[in-house]
């Protein structure tokens, strides 16, 4: 059994059907993909299922050669990702990958339009008001009044500028199919408070919008450290 | 025969080489009391990068691929073969001139069109017109004309330069290439034999799972060969200083082009970040939405998966040249 072909066919086929279910009943799926393209992956588990009950149901009467070296190998390449995911246990994109991609305080045309901007919540924490990164960024670009020196409170993960103790970046990455097509997007944050702060962290910045240097900016008030939030992207 | 055993002989060397420093590596760190320090290393910043970014390429495009796996099966077991044979044939021009708009029918991503456009030539569909179809199709959909409209404000400009360099691309492309397809393309598969023997049995439900299963087994290491390279690249290759070297508009078209197909973006996706670099001229950033669709890491791997190597080779070639030269004119004419 353990020499035939499709022995290893029918074992990659449930490795990886396990592997989906896996990632998908435990909610991590959402950290590769957004939210939109999950029913496909649902339905390509499910076309997996079907492929795998009818490869057991025929699995006695298939016709099957030996297995060489090369068909071990690439049998273990198919399943190399579903190792490498499972030991690794990726978190999330860190400021390595934002330092890889160019961190941008410029959203694309699309992403600053008005049902955009309607999207800003009107939530508030106090007398702040609560934005996420993009739409700090939108509403900085289309409707700056709303922002200037209007209290704020956004989250996002703390980048560190190479030798600046008064500053750093709040960023957030935003994505449109999956993590690597991510964007990172950022907020300059002036904060004396800044020089305390570890990279990689998430926080929450209580400031105000200043948009009078040549990028939109939050002067901080007050900056506290928050768990990682269950949506980690911005769509 | 004697290449192949080589070949296989450097592989098993190399995975016990591999092998024995990975115990070697492990050994040491047991002895040294250092054992702890691997939760740490699976921490490292670039190893949960290139993971993310693996696992999120399989997951997005697996789907893709076993649902063009399927179309594919049930195009190989209920379309007899004239149909298809129609539909790609007849007055050569014009198939050509109609395959690249097949796709505003059917919207699957690139990964899935190259398992179709396998299926359809083993149907005896005329190469030229799958190949322009196979090309087109993840740019002229209407999921990525959406895209590209949302992405650049309702530019006209930009969604019709878009579909219009890609449409000349997937046309130019099967007529540069006309001379070695007629010497058949597919890769020949061992595989397959036993495929028909055990095909003799089953009902017509079995074969098109049957067939959507050896489509997505062969299809499917490629993709994960090809998502390992994208992933690499995306972990070691810094985005931005890449782009600070495009400082005049003609070296833009090139690195781009370059970007485009290093990255391995989904088409679905792919305008949403070439409109995220706002500095660069606009053809530059079109030529990176046509280029990466066609001829991306990750695609490329899976045309070596299904074509002849050598037209593989040509096909990339051609794609890219025919690309750069129109995105040189298009900069030329435009003034970027």
């Amino acid at each position: 059994m353990f020499k035939k072909k499709n022995f290893y066919q029918t074992l990659t086929i449930f490795i990886w059907l396990l592997f989906l279910f896996v990632i998908q009943s435990s909610g991590k799926l959402k950290l590769f993909i957004k939210k939109d393209y999950i029913p496909f992956t649902i339905l390509g588990s499910f076309i997996l299922l079907i492929l795998f009950l009818i490869r057991l149901k025929r699995y006695r009467k298939e016709v099957s050669g030996d297995i060489d070296f090369m068909s071990a190998l690439s049998f273990l390449a198919f399943l190399f990702p579903v190792l490498l995911t499972t030991i690794v246990r990726p978190g999330n994109l860190s400021s390595f990958a934002a330092m890889k991609r160019g961190i941008t305080g410029e959203l694309a045309a699309g992403e600053t339009d008005v049902l955009e901007i309607m999207k800003a919540q009107l939530e508030t924490e106090g007398e702040y008001r609560k934005l996420n990164v993009k739409q700090f960024l939108a509403l900085a670009k289309k409707r700056p009044d709303e922002i200037a020196g209007k209290p704020l409170c956004i989250e996002g993960l703390v980048f560190k500028q190479n030798g600046r103790a008064d500053r750093f970046i709040l960023v957030r990455f935003l994505i449109t199919c999956c993590a690597a097509d991510a964007t990172p997007l950022g907020i300059e944050v002036e904060s004396s408070l800044a020089g305390q702060l570890q990279k990689d962290i998430w926080v929450k910045v209580y400031g105000r919008g200043n948009l009078g240097q040549d990028k939109p900016q939050i002067i901080a008030e007050d900056i506290k450290e928050v768990p990682k939030p269950a949506d980690l992207y911005l769509y | 025969m004697k290449k192949t055993s080589r070949y296989e002989n450097f592989l098993k060397k190399t995975l016990i080489t591999a092998g024995a420093v990975l115990i070697f590596i492990l050994n040491s760190l047991w002895h040294s009391g250092e054992i702890s320090a691997i939760p740490k290393i699976l921490q490292n910043p670039q190893l949960q990068v290139f993971t993310m970014i693996v696992a999120a390429i399989l997951l997005e495009a697996l789907p893709f691929i076993l649902i063009g796996a399927l179309i594919s099966g049930i195009m190989e077991v209920l379309i007899p073969g004239e149909k298809i044979q129609k539909i790609f044939s007849g007055n050569s021009f014009l198939h050509t001139i109609g395959s690249p708009f097949l796709g505003m029918f059917f919207p699957v991503c690139s990964c899935g069109n190259v398992v179709l456009a396998k299926r359809l030539l083993k149907k005896g569909a005329a190469p030229s017109g799958v190949i322009t179809y196979m090309l087109a199709a993840p740019i002229i959909n209407p999921v990525t004309i959406l895209a590209t409209f949302l992405a650049f404000s309702a530019s006209k400009e930009v969604v019709l330069g878009r579909i219009l360099i890609a449409f000349a691309v997937s046309v130019i492309t099967p007529f540069i290439l006309k001379r070695f397809l007629k010497e058949g393309i597919l890769k020949e598969r061992t595989g397959e034999i036993y495929c028909e023997e055990n095909h003799k049995s089953f009902s017509k439900i079995e074969k098109i799972f049957h067939h959507a299963e050896v489509d997505f087994l062969i299809m499917g290491k490629y993709l994960v060969l090809g998502a390992i390279i994208a992933a690499l690249f995306q972990t070691f290759v810094p985005r931005a200083a890449f782009l600070s070297l495009a400082n005049n508009k003609i070296l833009a078209v090139f690195l781009m082009e370059a970007l485009g197909i290093s990255l391995s973006l989904c088409s679905f996706a792919d305008a949403f970040v070439a409109s995220s670099f706002t500095n660069l001229p606009v053809v530059s950033k079109i030529i990176f939405m046509v280029a990466g669709p066609m001829a991306n890491i990750t695609v490329a791997i899976l045309y070596f998966g299904t074509f002849k190597k050598k037209f593989v080779i040509r096909l990339l070639l051609a794609v890219f040249f025919a690309a750069l030269i129109l995105g040189f004119a298009g900069a030329a004419v435009t003034g970027g």
